[in-house]
C-alpha cells in the first residue's frame, strides 16, 4: 500500500536525481582530449551528497517525533535549540570566526564543515514555534501570554540574521508567523507587526548599496545590463534559451560562464534550458506533490505540535523553492535562496531531507495506530464483517486519524 | 509511539487548534500551488515571449570564423598565370589586453626583426584601437616566432595576399587589388565579381571567456575559392610589345609610345602595351600621376586617349569611296605637281612630295592630300560620316575595359567642307588605338568587322558574336592589294618585313596643344597599322610614338613606327608558328648574312 509518507520519499529521490544530473550539467566545463565518464557523476560529490541525504531521510523517518515534544526538563531540546541558534547567530559576527563569503558572514567553519548558524535557525525555530503554540494552544489567542514571547524570540533572531542575510531571514520571519496564525495567532496580532516588520525590511535595504542595486535591477534589469541587471538578465536569457523545448539535457549554453551561481541558486535557470517548459513543470510539479503529500499528512495527525511542525517544514520548502524561483524567472528581487534539494549545496541537501523525514516517521505512526486500530474500530462499532470491510475501504488511508477523532 | 493514554488527553482544546492548523495548512498550500502556477506560466512567456529587450542586452554567445577561399586567377590566354592568391598572415596588436605596453614594441621588433621605433609609433597612433596592424605579410620565420613567444594581446590573422610572378609585365592592363582583396583597377577590377572569392564562413558557440565550445553543422558554411579567368593577352607577346616599346621610346627621344595586337579572326586583344617616358625639360603631352605611385594603378592610353591618326585613316576612306564608285583605282586624278592643290571651296591642301597627275591607286601609295581631298568632294558630306561610322569611330568598342573612350568626331551640325577634307586625311578627328585596330582588321578579314574581347575565345564554344559586314571582298582584297604596295612603294618601305609580307599605311599628325587650341609646329604623333601576312591575315599590329623628338631620328609614321609594327609582328608571327610568306625568305642563316 503506498502512503503518503512514501509519496515524499519519491518526490525527495526524484529531486535529488535531478539535483545531481543537473548540477553536473551546469557545472560541466569543455576542457580539450578530456572526456567525462558516467562514474564521474555517479561517484562525484553531489552524488555521494544525495546519497547522504537519502540515508539521513530513512534515518529521520525512524526518529519518534512525539519525543521532541514530551521530553522535559533538562533533556527538553527546546531551550538548548533557542540558546544555541541565538549564540550561533550572534557569535558568527565575530571576526575570525564568522567567514566571509561573497561580502557576508554567514559562515561559520568548523575544521573542514562549514556551516550558517541561519540555516540551523531556520530549521530549530519551527521546532521552537511549533512547541510554544501546541503548549500554549489555549492561550495563542492572546497578545502578551500566547503570541508575543514566540514573536519577540523570532523578531530577534530575523534581526540577528537580517544584516547579513534579507532573504533567509524574511524567510524564517514568513514560515513563523504562518505558524503562529494557524496555531491559534490572532490575525490582528499579527497585522501589529506589519509597520515594524516593513519598517525593519525597509531599514535593511536603504542601509546596503547591494540591496538597493539588487531592487534596482529588479525593477529594470535593463537600465544597466552590463552591471546590476546582469545576472537577472542572464538568468531570463537562458531560460529564453531553446524554446519550449528546452535545448536538450547538456546543451545549455549560458551554463559556459554566462550566468553566476549556475550550479546552485540559479539551476533552475539551466533546469529551464536545457529540458524547457517540460523539466520546469516536472521541478515545479515535484515540490507541489511534495507539499500535498505532506497536507495529507498533516490532516491525519492530531498532535498539535506535529502538525505545526509538518507545516513549518513544508512551509519552509515551500517558500524556498517559490522565491527562488520568483528570483530566477526575474519576478522577484535578487535573494540568496537556494532550490530545496536541487541547487548544489552540500549539508543543504541533507537537512531539507532529515526534516522531510520527520514527516514520513509521523506518517509511519500514523499508519501504525491505524493497523492497531482496525480491529478495536471493527469491534466498536459491532458491524457485520462485510459492511466493516467497505467502510474501512472507503475510509481507509485518508483519513482513519478523523474517524478515530469521531469515534 | 503515543501511548494509550495519549487518545483520552486528546480534548476539546487540541483537536480544535489541530483542525486550525489543517485549514491554515490548507490554505497555505493552496496559495503556494497557484504561486506554483503562476511560474509556470511566467517560464512559458519568458520561453515564448520574452521582453523585447533581453536579446538586445545579451552579448551574443557565438562567434564565427571566415574560412578563406582563394580570389580566382588571372591568367593569360595558353594559361600563363598573370595573378594568383596566397593565404599569408598579418600580426595586429589589442593594445587593451597587452600586458605591458611600453615592452612590446621592443619584443616585436625582435621577434620580427624589424625597426621598434616603427611598431612604437603605429601602436600609440591607435593606442585606444582594439586592432592595430603592426606588420602584414609575414614570413614563415617571423609567423613561426611569434606562434612560440605567444605573446598576450598579439594575435595573428590569415589574410589574402595576391602574387603577380611576371612584376611589371602588363602591369597597367592587369590593375591590381586593394587592402580589401577586391579589385582596384585594369582586369583585376574589370573581373571583379567573376574572382571575388566567396568566404567559409563557421559560426560556433563560445563561452564567456570567448573559447570555443562546439557547433553546429548547419552554422558551417563552405567557402569557395573565386573562378578563374583567361584573358585573351598572351604574356610571350606582351613581353615582345612592351621592350619593342621602351627601346623605341628611347630610340626617339619620345613621350611614350602604345601598341595593340589583335587577332583579327576572333577580335582578342592579344597584348596591349603603354609606355611613357617622362623627359626632362619637356612640356608632356601626356601625363599619368597614378602610374608613378604604381605602374598598376596607370591609365591605359590604348583605351582612354585618342589620338590623330593622320594617314592611317585614308585607307578606310579610300576604300569607301572606291566601293561607292566613286574613284576607280586605275582613274587619273588631276594632282597637282609641284604647288598646293586648292579645293572648290578655296582650301589649299599641301602634299609632302609632289607627283602630278596619278592615279587613285597612287594616291594612297604615296599618302597623297592632294587626291583624298579631290575624291573627298565627290562624297557626300554623309557618306564621310558614315565611313567614321561604319568602322565603328566616334563609338566605343565596348570590350568592356573602363575609362574607354569614344574618341573625338565632328557632329553633322558642325560639318563643313574643312571638315570633309581633314577626315578624308585622318585629320579633326581622334581615335584610340582600340578602335583602330578593331576598324583596320575589316581589311584583314573578309569585309566584316569584328568585336573585340580582352578574354580568351573558346575555339569549341561557337558563340554568339557580333561582326557586321563593311565592304565587299572585292573592296578588301583590293584596298589590302594596295597597302601592300605602301609597304612596297610607299611609306613602309623602311617598316618591310623579310619574313611576311606586311599590309599597312603610315600616319603623321601634328601634336595638338594642350591649350587654347591649334597644333604644334614640329611636334608629332607618328602611327603605323599594319596587318601580316598578307595571304591570311592573322594579326593587326598598331605602333605609335607619341611626341618622337624629330631631332633624334626622325618623325614620320612611316619611319619611326613602321619598323616597331614590323618587329612585333615579326616575332609574334614567329611566335605563333606562322610560317613566311615572304617569296625571298630564306630562313634566319640566310637572312643574317
Amino acid at each position: 500500500m503506498l502512503r503518503a509518507g512514501h509519496g515524499l520519499i519519491l518526490c525527495v529521490v526524484s529531486l535529488l536525481v535531478i539535483g545531481v544530473v543537473m548540477v553536473q550539467s551546469a557545472g560541466l566545463r569543455i576542457v580539450p582530449d578530456r572526456t567525462i565518464d558516467i562514474r564521474e557523476v555517479l561517484l562525484g560529490k553531489q552524488a555521494a551528497l544525495a546519497a547522504m541525504a537519502i540515508l539521513t531521510l530513512f534515518i529521520a523517518s525512524r526518529l519518534p517525533v512525539n519525543k521532541l515534544y514530551q521530553t522535559r526538563g533538562w533533556l527538553n531540546p527546546i531551550p538548548w535549540i533557542v540558546l544555541g541558534s541565538m549564540a550561533l547567530l550572534l557569535v558568527v559576527h565575530l571576526p575570525g570566526i564568522g567567514k566571509e563569503v561573497n561580502g557576508a558572514r554567514r559562515w561559520i567553519e568548523l575544521g573542514p564543515i562549514g556551516f550558517q548558524p541561519s540555516e540551523l535557525a531556520k530549521w530549530g525555530f519551527i521546532i521552537v514555534i511549533a512547541w510554544w503554540a501546541a503548549r500554549h494552544a489555549d492561550s495563542m489567542h492572546l497578545l502578551r501570554r500566547g503570541f508575543l514571547p514566540p514573536m519577540i524570540l523570532l523578531g530577534l533572531a530575523c534581526v540577528l540574521i537580517a544584516t547579513e542575510d534579507l532573504g533567509t531571514s524574511v524567510l524564517i520571519g514568513t514560515v513563523g508567523v504562518c505558524m503562529l496564525i494557524a496555531a491559534g495567532a490572532r490575525l490582528w496580532h499579527v497585522s501589529l507587526l506589519i509597520p515594524v516588520g516593513a519598517a525593519g525590511f525597509v531599514t535593511a535595504v536603504m542601509t546596503s548599496e547591494y540591496r538597493i542595486n539588487r531592487l534596482k535591477a529588479f525593477l529594470d534589469p535593463f537600465q544597466d545590463p552590463q552591471g546590476i541587471g546582469y545576472h537577472i538578465i542572464q538568468s531570463m536569457s537562458a531560460i529564453n534559451g531553446g524554446g519550449l523545448a528546452g535545448r536538450g539535457l547538456g546543451n545549455s549554453v549560458q551554463k559556459f560562464g554566462y550566468l553566476p551561481e549556475d550550479t546552485t541558486d540559479f539551476i533552475f535557470a539551466i533546469i529551464c534550458e536545457e529540458l524547457g517548459v517540460m523539466g520546469a513543470a516536472i521541478v515545479v510539479c515535484l515540490y507541489a506533490a511534495l507539499l500535498l503529500g505532506g497536507f495529507s499528512i498533516i490532516r491525519r495527525l492530531t498532535c498539535p505540535f506535529q502538525s505545526l511542525l509538518g507545516l513549518g517544514v513544508l512551509l519552509t520548502i515551500g517558500f524556498q523553492a517559490l522565491i527562488n524561483m520568483a528570483v530566477v524567472t526575474g519576478m522577484a528581487p535578487t535573494k540568496g535562496i537556494a532550490l530545496p534539494l536541487l541547487s548544489a549545496g552540500g549539508t543543504g541537501w541533507i537537512v531539507t531531507a532529515f526534516s522531510i523525514g520527520l514527516l514520513v516517521s509521523m506518517d509511519r505512526t500514523l499508519a501504525r495506530e491505524a493497523e492497531n486500530a482496525k480491529p478495536a474500530f471493527a469491534n466498536r462499532i459491532d458491524a457485520p464483517p462485510n459492511a466493516t470491510m467497505d467502510q474501512l475501504q472507503d475510509q481507509s488511508d485518508p483519513h482513519p486519524s478523523v474517524s478515530l477523532g469521531k469515534a | 509511539m503515543d501511548h494509550p493514554v495519549r487518545h483520552s488527553d486528546v480534548d476539546e482544546r487540541h483537536t480544535s487548534q489541530s483542525r486550525r492548523i489543517v485549514r491554515w495548512t490548507g490554505t497555505y498550500i493552496a496559495l503556494i500551488l497557484l504561486v506554483f502556477g503562476v511560474l509556470i506560466g511566467r517560464v512559458v512567456q519568458l520561453k515564448l515571449n520574452p521582453d523585447p529587450r533581453l536579446p538586445k542586452a545579451v552579448e551574443s554567445s557565438t562567434s564565427s570564423r571566415t574560412e578563406l577561399a582563394r580570389r580566382g586567377h588571372l591568367l593569360d590566354r595558353n594559361g600563363r598565370v598573370i595573378a594568383t592568391t596566397t593565404i599569408g598572415y598579418r600580426l595586429f596588436v589589442d593594445p587593451k589586453v597587452v600586458e605591458d605596453i611600453s615592452t612590446i614594441a621592443s619584443d616585436l621588433a625582435r621577434l620580427l626583426r624589424i625597426d621598434a621605433v616603427d611598431i612604437d609609433k603605429k601602436i600609440h597612433k591607435r593606442i585606444d584601437s582594439r586592432y592595430v596592424v603592426v606588420a602584414n605579410r609575414l614570413d614563415d620565420s617571423q609567423i613561426d616566432s611569434i606562434r612560440d613567444a605567444n605573446i598576450k594581446g598579439v594575435g595573428l590573422e590569415a589574410i589574402p595576399i595576391r602574387h603577380y610572378p611576371n612584376d611589371a609585365l602588363a602591369a597597367g592592363v592587369v590593375g591590381l587589388v586593394g587592402v580589401e582583396h577586391t579589385g582596384l583597377a585594369g582586369y583585376e577590377y574589370l573581373f571583379d565579381e567573376t574572382l571575388e572569392p566567396t568566404h567559409g564562413k563557421l559560426t560556433y558557440l563560445r563561452d564567456v571567456r570567448r573559447q570555443a565550445l562546439w557547433f553546429d553543422p548547419e552554422e558551417y558554411r563552405p567557402g569557395s575559392d573565386g573562378n578563374d579567368v583567361r584573358l585573351s593577352i598572351d604574356l610571350v607577346i606582351q613581353e615582345i610589345a612592351e621592350s619593342r616599346l621602351r627601346q623605341a621610346v628611347l630610340e626617339h627621344n619620345a613621350g611614350g609610345a602604345r601598341t595593340v595586337v589583335i587577332d583579327v579572326q576572333t577580335g582578342e586583344i592579344l597584348a596591349m602595351a603603354d609606355v611613357l617616358n617622362p623627359r626632362e625639360g619637356w612640356d608632356e603631352f601626356t601625363s599619368d600621376p597614378m602610374r608613378a605611385k604604381d605602374p598598376r594603378l596607370a591609365r591605359n592610353r590604348c583605351v582612354t586617349d585618342p589620338y590623330e591618326p593622320g594617314s592611317t585613316f585614308k585607307g578606310f576612306v579610300w576604300s569607301v569611296a572606291t566601293e561607292e564608285g566613286l574613284a576607280d583605282p586605275d582613274e587619273i586624278l588631276d594632282t597637282p605637281d609641284g604647288v598646293p592643290h586648292v579645293t572648290s571651296k578655296g582650301r589649299r591642301i599641301r602634299d609632302a612630295f609632289y607627283y602630278g597627275k596619278s592615279t587613285w591607286r597612287k594616291v594612297l601609295i604615296k599618302s597623297m592630300n592632294s587626291g583624298m581631298a579631290i575624291v573627298a568632294e565627290r562624297m557626300s558630306d554623309q557618306l564621310m560620316q558614315s565611313v567614321v561610322d561604319r568602322f565603328g569611330f566616334g563609338r566605343k568598342t565596348y570590350c568592356g575595359l573602363p575609362g574607354e573612350s569614344a574618341g573625338i568626331v565632328t557632329s553633322a551640325s558642325k560639318w563643313s567642307h574643312y571638315t570633309q577634307t581633314s577626315v578624308a586625311m585622318g585629320h579633326e578627328i581622334a581615335v584610340t588605338p582600340l578602335q583602330m585596330v578593331r576598324a583596320f582588321s575589316v581589311f584583314a578579314r573578309d569585309g566584316t568587322i569584328p568585336s573585340l574581347r580582352i578574354t580568351a575565345a573558346d575555339p569549341t564554344n561557337n558563340e554568339f558574336r557580333l561582326e557586321h559586314r563593311v565592304l565587299s571582298e572585292a573592296t578588301v582584297q583590293l584596298t589590302r592589294d594596295v597597302m601592300r604596295q605602301v609597304m612596297t612603294d610607299g611609306s613602309g618601305r623602311k617598316a618591310q618585313s623579310l619574313k611576311y609580307q606586311l599590309f599597312g599605311k603610315s600616319g603623321t599628325a601634328q601634336l595638338p596643344k594642350k591649350e587654347g587650341g591649334g597644333y604644334h609646329e614640329d611636334r608629332y604623333v607618328s602611327s603605323f597599322i599594319a596587318g601580316a601576312p598578307y595571304t591570311n591575315p592573322r594579326i593587326v599590329v598598331v605602333a605609335i610614338m607619341d611626341d618622337p623628338d624629330k631631332n633624334f631620328n626622325g618623325h614620320y609614321g612611316g619611319e619611326i613606327s613602321g619598323p616597331i609594327a614590323r618587329d612585333i609582328i615579326d616575332a609574334t608571327l614567329d611566335y605563333l608558328g606562322v610560317p613566311p610568306d615572304q617569296p625571298d625568305y630564306q630562313g634566319p642563316i640566310a637572312s643574317a648574312d
